[in-house]
């Protein structure tokens, strides 16, 4: 590859021309353990039940993890990067399709999956939000009940840019036009899907992570609140990685699980990696565009949205002020809370590709009994 | 049920799940990582590996389909310490960043390159048109391809 | 993750233990994998035992045989698409393999699979059905033979049964020249499923149709043939606006249901379009032909 300074040789070229790099579904450690989640068919249901019965008697099965028995440890759910809660496995309610509801943990990953057929939710299904604009309307179905105190979907309205310059242009153009645009939801798809490796070592009570992650520090300050460890404890390797784009900053549930997954007894990694689910939501943001000729010509942009926020995020929105040809711009926005899942920091648009599985160890503390 | 299969030379027998897909008996069974998984679909192709001789998305056969044939993967490019010219020429014309649809690109070229030594552009790009990239947007994988039929006796 | 879920696994040694195997229980044909092995991953498809056909050498063949194209079941997609004695005489199998899969499938998925998996959205289902193809259909007594028109019963089903196995598809080479074929598709990136697709094929005689055969794809119907558009044409001269009126009535009489790869209306547009194209590009194509030799 030849810069403007000359030639730059990539050192990690050589490894994976060769097909030895180490992504994290390379990694393989003696006695490891393969981890599956069980996702919601539903974009928004109250859970009744969950019973495991049969799948913790497959016999490569290890554990099953429900938000129950996380919620008795206090860890169904986590901090987000946005300031806000996610889910690790439901507890109440499912809030999108395809949330995390329970985490399987067996010898290798196709009993892993197997498994996963053999637990058996009953739902109750309740009406759901699609869209951005709906789902602010009075009467909207409530995601986010679990907030206290939340009467409705809204998250918090933004605005960006010069109002009062603005919105003189527009008064005195001779021409506004104003067009509402549909975008569909879009998602960051590196080909490398997330996943996880987690190796407790019950002797020096250190963590060791393996992570699709392109953020290694966030992601250790998370799992130490998760695992009860004090941070110099926890080593997070961000491995080579095959593609991020965004996808791999957030923590997503699955590496929770795997944190949290295993027993206690022998040395057992645990490893989850995400596959890539063919149930994508799509989803539509709403901008209202509004564009006007001023005298001698030129469009100047302003740009009002309704942006939808997957069930599970704060909103990490990006900020962008329209700033054209010298021309004042503004972009204000609400941003509202949809069945969708979370996403990655891709403003408005995004749900994270769901993790695969994950394989994680669980720390002594949360005293699992494993067969 | 015993699997028995040529990889990159070598006989290799396995018990294995007569569901097990060829991807995870590479990988897996035999520590062959080069060749990735994914997506679930049969779409990205960084799975590609050669079957007798023709390229296969590993993910869609079984290893049961692969019983007394042979494979190739991307660890077999190398020979005698010689990168093959379709792995010189990705590393030349900055044909990958990520590396994870890399070890499948290659393979496919390496089977066209062998068919036809000199394809025009078009050519490799409807040979590759099964099989994705989302770092590179394609063009330097196409020169890299291109690269490697010009310098096919080079490379090294 | 999508992986399958337990499966036993058999391989033939010959045409007769495929068909012995076959007419055992939940046994299912296992050829190129390419459809059955994605729908096993999702687990829509759990068959007790697959029977692996792939080393039956003598159901692959393309051949050309007493005024028939002769292919065998067993033959890949791009075995078809190289073919010059089959893409010569009927352009439109060229024309449909271009835009099926993607090269790296098409060196493993087989032209019976493909029929026999019988997806609504199938192209060949469709080609087969312009060309008025016959399915040759083998069974322990011996051999039986069903038109293609008549070989689907509905989505994923066919007419084979247990102990059954679709061993050839023959397609009549017109005795003439002035025959011409073409296959036009959209879909929504490549190697997709047509959001809609249109095959024609036409035996022109001085200038007006003798025969069309109008095949549709993935818009539901009825055994992906435009009846009602081949009875207008039939006997008409063979032009522009008899090719729009033509694939009017075809859009009119296929049944698209909307889906994620489009709306109603949109597809029944796509019909009549590329209905009109397929034909005068199947028109042009008689006519550079005709005269020469079958």
């Amino acid at each position: 590859m030849t810069t403007g300074f000359g030639r730059m040789l990539r050192k990690e070229d050589q490894r994976f021309v060769r097909g030895q790099g180490t992504y994290v579904d390379d990694v393989h450690l003696r006695g490891m353990l393969h981890g599956a989640v069980l996702r919601s068919p539903h974009p928004h249901a109250r859970i009744l039940s969950v019973d495991t019965v049969a799948a913790e008697a497959h016999p490569k099965v290890k554990a099953v993890i429900t938000g129950e028995t996380l919620n008795e440890r206090d860890l169904a759910w986590m901090p987000t990067l946005a300031g806000d809660t996610q889910a690790v496995l439901a507890t109440d309610k499912v809030r999108f399709q395809g949330q995390e509801v329970a985490f399987v943990v067996a010898e290798d990953h196709y009993s892993a999956r197997d498994a996963l057929e053999l637990i058996d939710v009953e739902y109750e299904p309740l009406p759901a939000v699609a869209d951005a604009r709906r789902a602010l309307d009075d009467g909207a179905p409530l995601v986010r009940d679990d907030h206290p105190g939340r009467t409705g979907n809204h998250i918090f309205d933004w605005e960006s840019g010069d109002a009062e310059r603005t919105d003189r242009v527009f008064r005195d153009a001779e021409v506004t036009v104003s067009q509402d645009m549909l975008y569909p939801r879009v998602h960051p798809a590196p080909l490398e899907t997330c996943g996880i490796v987690a190796d407790f070592n019950r002797v020096s009570g250190k963590l060791t992570v393996w992570a699709t992650s392109q953020a290694p520090h966030a992601h250790r300050t998370l799992y130490a609140m998760v695992a009860g460890l004090p941070e110099h404890k926890i080593r997070v390797i961000s491995p080579d990685i095959g593609g991020g784009f965004g996808n791999k900053v957030p923590i997503y549930p699955g590496y929770l699980c795997a944190i949290v997954g295993s027993g206690h007894g022998a040395r057992r990694p645990r490893r989850v990696q995400r596959r890539r689910a063919a149930d994508q939501v799509p989803g539509r943001v709403l901008r209202r565009v509004h564009g006007l000729l001023r005298p001698g010509g030129g469009a100047l942009p302003g740009d009002r949205g309704v942006h939808q926020q997957g069930a599970g995020r704060g909103g990490l929105l990006l900020l962008v002020p329209h700033h054209r040809g010298g021309l004042p711009g503004r972009a204000d926005g609400r941003r509202a809370r949809l069945r969708a899942r979370p996403g990655p920091g891709r403003t408005a648009h995004a749900q994270p590709a769901p993790p695969r599985a994950v394989p994680v160890h669980l720390p002594d503390r949360l005293g699992l009994r494993l067969r | 049920m015993r699997v028995a299969v040529t990889v990159n030379g070598t006989e290799y027998a396995r018990d294995v799940e007569p569901r097990l897909l060829l991807i995870h008996f590479l990988r897996d069974e035999l520590g062959l990582t080069g060749s990735h998984w994914g997506c679930d679909t049969s779409n990205c192709g960084s799975c590609v590996v050669w079957l007798d001789q023709r390229p296969v998305k590993a993910c869609t056969v079984l290893a049961a389909m692969a019983d007394g044939r042979s494979v190739r993967t991307v660890e077999d490019l190398e020979r005698d310490g010689r990168l093959d010219p379709v792995q010189q020429g990705f590393i030349e014309c900055h044909g990958l960043q990520c590396g994870f649809c890399t070890p499948g690109m290659m393979m496919t070229a390496r089977w066209l390159l062998d068919r036809n030594p000199d394809p025009a552009e078009a050519e490799i790009r409807e040979v590759l048109s099964g099989q994705v990239c989302r770092c590179t947007g394609y063009e330097n994988i196409v020169r890299s391809v291109r690269w490697a039929a010009e310098h096919a006796k080079d490379a090294g | 993750m999508q992986v399958p879920s337990q499966v036993e696994y058999e391989r033939a040694t010959s045409v007769p233990h495929a068909l012995t195997l076959l007419g055992r229980p939940d046994h299912r044909v296992l050829a190129g994998g390419h459809s059955l092995i994605p729908m096993m991953k999702l687990r829509l498809a759990q068959p007790g035992v697959l029977v692996d056909i792939n080393g039956l050498a003598e159901l692959a063949y393309i051949k050309l045989d007493g005024g028939q194209l002769r292919i065998g079941a067993l033959a890949r997609h791009a075995d078809l698409l190289d073919s010059a004695v089959a893409g010569d005489r009927f352009p439109i199998f060229h024309d449909a393999e271009r835009v099926v899969a993607d090269p790296i499938v098409r060196l493993w998925g087989t032209i019976g699979g493909s029929l026999c998996q019988a997806d609504p959205s199938e192209d060949l289902s469709a080609v087969f059905a312009a060309v008025r193809a016959t399915a040759v259909i083998r069974g322990q007594d011996g051999d039986r033979e069903i038109p293609v028109r008549e070989f689907h019963l509905g989505p994923y089903e066919t007419v084979i049964g247990p102990g059954e196995l679709l061993a050839e598809i023959r397609v009549p080479v017109p005795a003439r020249g002035g025959t011409g074929s073409a296959y036009e598709k959209v879909a929504r990136r490549v190697g997709d499923w047509s959001v809609a697709a249109a095959g024609a094929m036409l035996q022109l005689d001085k200038g007006a149709v003798r025969q069309a055969g109008i095949g549709l794809t993935a818009v539901g119907a009825e055994h992906f043939v435009a009846a009602e558009a081949e009875d207008f044409l039939r006997g008409k001269p063979a032009t522009e606006p008899n090719f729009e009126q033509a694939a009017k009535i075809a859009a009119e009489h296929c049944h698209p249901v909307p889906d994620q790869r489009g709306p109603e209306d949109y597809k029944r547009h796509l019909v009549a379009e590329l209905t009109t194209r397929a034909l005068r590009r199947a028109a042009g194509r008689a006519a550079r032909r005709a005269g020469a030799p079958a």
